[in-house]
């Protein structure tokens, strides 16, 4: 009984360790091409590059004539602060509204944005890009946070969740009290509602900061390139480049998934089994 | 009364710049979409294009040489597949995850959540140009040192299908796993106590102890990743169809299949056909499971 326990253990170890390894090495790979010395991938053997250097890295920021990464990074940063910070007041806004006020069109609201929300978003941009021609925003970093801006109150679901969960005696005395909505609102749920606002910027930074699909379809302008665009253009013989490139992407990003992985898990479950 | 109304006007100005922005840039599209499908708008017909009814409806859902219906299947079977191993191997992995007093979980626990926290396109480049390309790629570099003969693993349609599922897995498990692990660790433990009394064994305590019991929690993950599964465009796009760097590999699922006809041929009334479709395919399915689950309550 006792050894049988021994060898499941060791069997369960050796499962996971296998199933780690399957799920770590390709980011590991890109660790190690990353510091490789030559930029081709036809140079690294097997897995290892032949030789480390900080070359990839030091070419990144300063070979910019045919791959201006620094661009394509100010671009990224420039597009996915916009979007979060207009994203963020746009849901914190509706959710609360939603959340609090009962009108006669909430609940067409709701369930309206919910059949929105099913049109695979990419493909009215033949409409889109009409609209743009209109407002002249045409190759213009703008159109893509409007874009991303508009998309975020489709997703109000887990901060009106969060709004929920504060309970109404709070703002029914500061109603007696006397206090505009307006009061009552920045007074009362902003201050209470800090984490839900940090946990909805970062969402809305991380969504444009990782999304190519809508940066490849409307900037043809190659100065207006964000760094997912450039990735793509990199083929085989940069592969260090786009190593190099690629950690200096995923990096933030993977730091800020680790932090709110319990809220984002939470979130996803709690947000859909409401309505 | 009057305080009602003024909460009226304050909810619609509130949420006033939202709404404007949604009907903008959502709603708006849509209904453009909806109009664009009933005529022949293409690169022949930019600007004098008519209405032609439901033609481009006619040819995506009756004339199966369009590409649509076969994109159709492959989806619903790639959407299946998907499900079915990511359940099955997120269960055994949370599974062992819960044993008792497993030594360096929480490390297995952070390696697991690595390629959820990547941003997904950097991941699906690296397995594009990296790990599947046809001539220094890391697999095909194995396949020699094996002896094997390389392989153009993108190239043709079963295995890029194979190629992109494994992908896909790869990506999503680690979501499904955290779902998993969280339900799993809801159960209470001395059920599993009292069935080991009574003689249960291993699959006797999955079936009836532990699969009723997770299933209300992974629910709505579950259903949220089939609508992904089913939406999904980044991989197979990345992996085997990006503009200037197509595979020659057929395999489409009908968000690429829509994509490809209206960016790459231009065909903009048959593809505003098909994302209708498949926005009517999308609502009817989460109207059934809606009313599924209202029934349940």
């Amino acid at each position: 009984m006792k050894w049988k326990r021994f060898t499941d253990l060791i069997l369960t170890h050796a499962v996971l360790i296998v199933v780690c390894f399957i799920f770590f090495f390709p980011i590991l790979w890109l660790v190690l091409a990353s510091f490789s010395r030559t930029g081709s991938i036809y140079d690294l053997s097997g897995f290892f590059p032949k030789a480390f250097s900080l070359s990839g890295y030091q070419t990144l920021f300063t070979d910019t004539q045919m791959y201006d990464y620094p661009n394509w990074l100010k671009n990224t940063l420039f597009v996915a602060v916009l979007s979060s910070l207009l994203g963020t007041i746009l849901v914190i806004l509706t959710a609360y509204t939603i959340s609090r006020f009962q009108f006669r069109t909430r609940k067409v609201l709701m369930k309206s944005t919910l059949v929105l929300s099913m049109f695979p978003s990419f493909m009215g941009m033949t409409a889109v890009y009409l609209l743009m021609v209109n407002f002249g925003l045409i190759n213009q970093l703008w159109s893509l946070v409007l874009i991303y801006a508009s998309g975020a109150p489709m997703g109000y679901l887990v901060q009106k969740g969060y709004f929920d969960s504060i309970s109404s005696s709070v703002f029914e005395a500061a109603r007696l009290d006397g206090a505009s909505n307006f009061t009552i609102f920045r007074t009362i749920a902003l201050p209470l509602s800090k984490p839900i606002i940090v946990y909805t910027a970062l969402t809305q930074f991380a969504w444009p900061w990782s999304d190519f699909i809508l940066p490849n379809l409307l900037l043809k302008n190659k100065d207006l390139w964000t760094v997912a665009v450039g990735l793509m253009h990199l083929d085989e013989t940069q592969f260090t480049r786009f190593a190099a490139g690629s950690i200096f992407i995923a990096v933030p990003i993977v730091i800020l998934y680790f932090c709110l992985s319990g809220f984002l898990v939470t979130g996803v479950t709690a947000g859909a089994a409401k309505e | 009364m009057k305080s009602r109304k003024r909460a009226t006007l304050y909810s619609y100005a509130w949420s006033g710049p939202s709404l404007l922005l949604i009907g903008l840039m959502v709603v708006f599209p849509i209904l453009y979409t909806a109009y664009i499908s009933l005529t022949n708008m293409n690169v022949y017909h930019w600007f004098d294009f008519t209405i032609v009814g439901l033609d481009n409806y006619i040819r995506a859902l009756f004339v199966f040489d369009s590409g649509f219906l076969s994109a159709l299947l492959a989806t619903i079977l790639w959407t299946a597949m998907s499900m079915l191993f990511q359940l099955v191997i997120a269960f055994v992995l949370a599974s062992l995850l819960n044993i008792q007093k497993l030594r360096f979980r929480k490390l297995y626990k952070t390696v697991l959540m690595f390629p959820w926290a990547m941003p997904g396109y950097v991941s699906i480049l690296l397995w594009k140009t990296g790990i599947f390309n046809s001539q220094f790629g890391l697999l095909n570099q194995w396949m020699e040192k094996l002896g094997l003969a390389a392989a153009r693993w993108l190239a043709s349609d079963v295995s890029a299908f194979i190629c992109c599922s494994i992908v896909n897995l790869w990506l999503a498990l680690p979501f499904m796993i955290m779902i998993m692990d969280g339900a799993l660790q809801s159960i209470d433990r001395s059920y599993y106590e009292s069935a080991l009394l009574d003689g249960a064994n291993w699959l006797e305590r999955t079936r009836s102890i532990t699969v009723p019991a997770i299933r209300p929690i992974i629910a709505p993950a579950v259903i949220i990743t089939i609508f992904t599964t089913f939406k999904q465009f980044d991989v197979v796009y990345l992996l085997t169809q990006q503009a200037g760097a197509k595979t020659g590999s057929g395999f489409h699922t009908i968000l690429t299949y829509a994509y490809e006809n209206a960016f790459i041929t231009n065909n903009y009334g048959y593809s505003s056909a098909i994302s209708i479709i498949i926005f009517v395919l999308l609502i009817a399915f989460s109207a059934r499971y809606q009313l599924r689950e209202e029934g349940d309550r």
